[in-house]
């Protein structure tokens, strides 16, 4: 039924030597006094260079970077499952003066890990039916930007954070400037670089103040650093990293980078970016932000909500007006994340719980409503709407999936984008009624939004742009519905995710 | 067992639909799908047969006299628990719930037989079924639900599956865009309930119905400060319940998508636009009765809105001239009935009603479907005529269902709409009267139209092309049985209940149902009214029903004289026959400034005008503009980059002695 079964035998041959070769590096690492937990974040360059040094088409070695990486998320899943809330070891490596490469694997990070996974192993299964000219050198970068991810996720020193937080730019710079598809990309590249690399850099400003006041840039030291703050100088630290944060969420004046870089970016792109770079966003603010400035969060958390209040509403009214597929989609992206944002900064068990599960849930609804709006564009060339009608005639598995996500994103119950929205709701309720009222006009934009998208592109009669219909191949079919599975089965049972989070939230964000 | 069979058998359906659907997707081809459109029939039928045991366990108990524990509550798995809130995937079978798991699974069996000989044509068959499979779960689920939350999720299923169903032939560009009016609409009283359920949280720290009910009279007389005005609390959490079930019951304001989901085959607009999915909205309120009862400006808020929607739906189905959207226009007017008894405090009368209406509604609208599919797919009444002679079967049916739907004695309307009224008129408020007035009004007018749709139809000389006429032709069985079963139920419907449903001193709701005897102080026994008030009713109906006749077919030119030449009386013809305005109204005062705010202000102005300005293009330009002046510093001359090198030291030097 599916095109695996042609290959079979040399994907096996393929696994069986990069696998050899990986155990190889591992076990050398291992004896050379490497922790496991930093072998673990290591897995998608090692997987990158096991695959590398086999001669085999480049399909094939993405469909061995496809098994590595589902092999680590059974990792996480295992971890996550046995004993999600266990700190595990810490792994420090003593590099100059004071400064440590330290990594930490706790429950957040292991969601944020398993969501990286999720995407990537979407990303690389499906690399093939999208990616036609250098194929090679795009695996190299989203091995890169992978292990990037993991790293971020799971740096334990608020330095090395930075760096990778920084480092990703590079790998997403090169992957929208060559593999996008019209002559704009280079702007939007560069556009989304100097955005991205502005707010950090006052970042990067405020960690050099507070590498002054603590012993190290250890988390477990940061967060003992507020008592000996003054409130003036715990708020202005407070905005120098919201901003980066905020920067990368996107959040109201600074999303502008955000419809831009979607558009331009390859399909892929677009699904890494909504999928979980937006992510990091969030993640610094509920690993960092909150926890090292409690004074200053709950003091200008009142000015978050309303930052969050506008960025919601006023990109769901933008979604309404727009006509580019990638758009509507990315519009919807900044609702959904300022939604969450909202949440983290509720003090509230509840919301801050709702918005970890909002970003988990986002990162794989969008990843898909983005890949659904690549097949269009492989098949048709063209993203404007205005062009397409009546897909459901011949393309009924695509209409099924397509619909599917769109009911998941626009929060329609039991996927897992009502669960999401309803926890945050109760979280923010506690704050301001009136708010919950108004942040949740929001949803009757987008549903209005998202089913009028799938009117236009899957109802009405045939037209003649749409000639030739193919329905999903089975590498789409099988990626698609993995997401839109993933995202029922996490709606049904979201105690999963909770779990994970547990622990942090009520330890270290609640104040 | 068998209580999870009763929700769950509809779902195993639907997976039957999937399957076969994936099957022919890789098979290329279509199957037979009589073997699966008969196999969820039994799914279905099933499912009815326990609800029947249910119900029959309810009657039971009540027929014995004891003060009931009819219901039953069952956990599932938690669905998220924490230290201080657990929320739980629960069932509650109570008399209540028990009433309308009858209503829904009967009238979805007979509708699914029915379709298989209507769309024994549309090769989608077998997903047509799956759909109408998947709303009967979600139905299920949403009247069986034990918290709000899980209520909210068959609410949003079953908006959801009317969208698909709406939309079912959606090559059809109408189809798509009632769908996605119905979708939007409906979505504005979503919002009212997810509010309200926050608010419920916020209040009660819970969502099942069970705490909140009991605790509800903590927070009588209790005020909130919301935006600085004092908000009785339990008011302001019943405003967004009956924006709710305003959105889904289709009442003024919110009504606009109702007659427009029309465009959706026929058995859908039976199952879902008559007899199930708009009666969910009197549910909720029914069912919140326990809460909405300590607000009495909110019942007459719902009394209020009940009132005018009966007589809007009457006097707008009057001037149609499309079969279906008349049949529409009278089910928006029959809601507006039951939320007019909600708002005077007879829940029980409103359920009553609710189930009278479901069985002759539902018949109505199958009929309907018989004609339109005898005269190939026309629905203008006014090229229909003369089908009494060719269509006797449906022709008695469909009149067996107008009568009821007119009230005409001892037919199942006869029972609940009369009621409603006499209760309306012992009720010596304000309220009460309004309603009453209202109530009878649309009563006239629910004759008039109900009158001028048989005539037209049926009695009038055949205005249908010859070709049309000649292939007409008597229902198919998979047509009949259905017909004349709905046809019985809404003769006897009204006559075998009427102890149960309704009655002061009746323990059938058990404690599913809760009046607040406050509320019940300008109420009088309806027994005391005089006899010649409770005849009005019926004798307004019969009476309007002659002079429509008359006016049709002896007076017919002297009306088309008398419109044509005067301009007010053209006017209110307009005014009725364009749905008060509504539709125009909303287009041009609300959604086109919307979306000439959201794209020339919010998109334009702000979007790419001002922060792409300040953001983009001036922190470019700014680059430039310094790079211009930093440029001449290049300049490729040795001797000056040594004179800056010069200049620099000196610099050092001089700052470091300072």
């Amino acid at each position: 039924m599916f095109g695996f079964t042609v290959e079979i035998t040399n994907i096996l041959k393929a696994i069986m030597v990069s696998s050899f070769i990986f155990f190889v590096v591992c076990f050398v690492l291992l004896i050379f006094g490497w922790n496991w937990i930093i072998i673990l974040s290591f897995i998608p360059i090692f997987s990158l260079y096991a695959s590398f040094c086999i001669k085999t088409t480049d399909e094939i070695r993405a469909m061995v970077m496809a098994i590595f990486t589902f092999l680590q998320l059974l990792i996480f899943i295992y971890l996550g499952t046995v004993k999600a809330n266990v700190i595990f070891d810490i792994a420090h490596v003593f590099l100059f003066e004071d400064i440590y490469y330290a990594l930490r694997i706790d429950g957040i990070a292991l969601l944020f890990a398993i969501l990286t996974n999720f995407v990537f192993l979407v990303a690389y299964l499906s690399s093939r039916a999208y990616i036609k000219v250098n194929y090679a050198e795009f695996l190299i970068q989203l091995a890169t930007i992978h292990w990037l991810l993991l790293q971020c996720f799971f740096a334990f020193n608020l330095l090395f954070f930075y760096i990778f937080f920084e480092a990703i730019l590079i790998p997403m710079f090169l992957l929208i400037g060559i593999w996008g598809s019209r002559r704009r990309k280079i702007f939007a590249s560069y556009l989304f670089f100097m955005y991205t690399l502005s707010g950090s850099l006052i970042m990067l400003l405020a960690i050099c103040y507070i590498a002054t006041l603590v012993p190290s840039l250890l988390w477990e030291d940061l967060i003992h650093l507020h008592p000996h703050l003054t409130f003036f100088v715990e708020s202005i630290l407070f905005f120098c990293f919201f901003l980066a944060f905020a920067v990368k969420t996107p959040m109201f004046p600074f999303h502008l980078w955000l419809p831009e870089a979607h558009v331009e970016a390859p399909t892929l792109g677009s699904v890494i970016l909504a999928g979980i770079l937006l992510k990091l966003g969030g993640y610094g603010m509920l690993r960092f932000l909150i926890p090292i400035f409690p004074n200053a969060s709950a003091n200008y958390s009142y000015l978050v909500y309303a930052i969050c209040l506008i960025s919601v509403l006023y990109s769901a009214l933008i979604g309404l007006c727009q006509l580019d597929m990638k758009k509507i989609i990315s519009y919807s992206s900044i609702t959904h994340m300022n939604f969450s944002v909202a949440g983290l900064f509720s003090n509230d068990l509840l919301g801050i719980q709702g918005a970890i599960y909002s970003m988990f849930s986002h990162g794989l609804i969008s990843s898909g409503l983005f890949m659904c709006v690549g097949v269009l564009y492989d098949r048709y060339k063209t993203r404007l709407i205005g062009y397409y009608s009546g897909l459901g005639v011949g393309m009924p598995l695509f209409t099924v999936l397509f619909f599917l996500l769109i009911i998941a994103n626009v929060g329609i119950p039991p996927f897992s984008g009502f669960i999401s929205e309803i926890v945050v709701l109760f979280g923010l309720v506690h704050v301001n009624r009136i708010f919950v009222m108004l942040l949740f006009l929001s949803s009757i934009f987008m549903t209005i939004n998202f089913f009028w998208f799938f009117n236009r592109v899957c109802c009405g009669p045939l037209t003649k742009s749409v000639f030739g219909l193919k329905d999903l191949s089975a590498d789409e079919f099988v990626s698609l519905f993995f997401l839109v599975f993933s995202s029922f089965i996490f709606g049904l049972f979201p105690s999963f995710i909770f779990s994970f989070s547990l622990v942090f939230v009520e330890h270290a964000v609640l104040y | 067992m068998h209580y999870y069979m009763v929700i769950f058998l509809p779902f195993v359906g639907f997976l039957a639909a999937i399957l076969n659907s994936f099957i022919e997707i890789k098979a290329k081809k279509k199957i037979n799908s009589l073997f699966v459109a008969s196999f969820i029939i039994f799914c279905t039928l099933t499912s009815f047969l326990f609800s029947l045991k249910l119900f029959l366990r309810a009657n039971k108990f009540y027929m014995n006299g004891f003060d009931i524990k009819s219901s039953v509550w069952i956990d599932l798995s938690s669905l998220y628990s924490e230290s201080f809130i657990s929320l739980n995937w629960g069932f509650l079978f109570d008399t209540l719930s028990v009433v309308m798991l009858i209503v829904i699974t009967s009238v979805s069996t007979l509708v699914q037989i029915y379709s298989i000989g209507y769309m024994a044509h549309d090769p989608n068959r077998a997903k047509f079924m799956g759909y109408l499979s998947l709303f009967v779960f979600f139905m299920l689920v949403l009247v069986t639900a034990d918290n709000y939350l899980q209520m909210f999720i068959g609410w949003e299923g079953v908006g959801l599956v009317s969208y698909l169903l709406i939309n079912f032939w959606f090559t059809r560009v109408e189809a798509a865009k009632s769908a996605l009016k119905a979708v939007s609409v409906n979505k504005l009283g979503d919002y009212g309930l997810v509010v309200a359920i926050c608010l419920f949280f916020y209040y009660f720290k819970t969502v099942d119905y069970l705490t909140i009910f009991q605790n509800t009279e903590v927070f009588v007389e209790q005020h909130a400060n919301i935006l600085y005005f004092n908000i009785d609390i339990i008011t302001f959490i019943a405003f967004f319940l009956i924006l709710a079930a305003v959105g889904k019951s289709a009442q003024l304001g919110l009504h606009t998508w109702l007659p427009d989901a029309m465009e959706g085959p026929t058995p859908v607009s039976a199952l879902i636009h008559a007899a199930t999915m708009v009666t969910a909205g009197v549910y909720l309120i029914v069912r919140s009765s326990p809460f909405i009862e300590f607000s009495p400006l909110a019942l007459a808020i719902i009394a209020i809105i009940g009132a005018t929607t009966a007589l809007f739906g009457a006097t707008t189905a009057l001037f149609q001239n499309d079969l279906k959207k008349v049949i529409a226009y009278s089910t928006c007017s029959q809601l507006g009935y039951m939320f007019l008894a909600c708002g005077l405090s007879s829940y029980g009368l409103a359920m009553f009603h609710l189930f009278n209406h479901a069985f002759f509604k539902a018949l109505l609208f199958l009929c309907a479907g018989a004609i339109i599919h005898a005269m190939g797919d026309e629905q203008d009444m006014r090229r229909m005529g003369g089908l009494a002679q060719l269509l006797p079967f449906t022709y008695a049916v469909m009149t067996i269902g107008n009568f009821s739907l007119m009230g005409f004695p001892f037919l199942s309307g006869y029972f609940s709409k009369d009621l409603i009224l006499e209760t309306a008129a012992t009720n010596f408020s304000v309220v009460g009267y309004y309603c009453y007035t209202l109530g009878l009004l649309a009563a006239g007018f629910t004759a008039l139209y109900s009158a001028k749709l048989t005539y037209l139809t049926f009695w009038t000389k055949p205005n249908a092309y010859y070709n049309v006429i000649k292939s007409v032709h008597e229902v198919p069985s998979t047509l009949f049985h259905p017909l004349w079963i709905l046809a019985i139920l809404s003769i006897v419907s009204g006559y075998i209940f009427e102890k149960n449903f309704v009655g002061y001193d009746n323990l059938f709701w058990g404690q599913s149902i809760y009046v607040n005897l406050i509320n019940l102080a300008y109420q009088a026994d309806v027994h005391s009214l005089e006899p010649a008030y409770k005849l009005l009713p019926t004798a307004l109906s019969v009476f309007s029903f002659f002079v429509l006749l008359l006016c049709y077919d002896r007076l017919n030119y002297f009306f088309s004289k008398l419109f044509l030449n005067s301009r007010v009386l053209r006017s209110i013809y307009y005014f009725f026959n364009k749905k008060w305005y509504f539709d125009i109204v909303y287009t041009t005062y609300i959604i086109k400034p919307f979306y000439y705010f959201s794209y020339f202000f919010v998109f334009k102005a702000i979007d790419r005008g001002f922060l792409n300005t300040v953001f983009l293009v001036f922190p470019v330009s700014l680059g430039l503009f310094v790079g211009k002046f930093i440029k001449k510093l290049h300049s490729g001359y040795i001797y000056f980059y040594i004179f800056i090198g010069i200049l620099a030291v000196v610099l050092y030097l001089f700052f470091r002695s300072l």
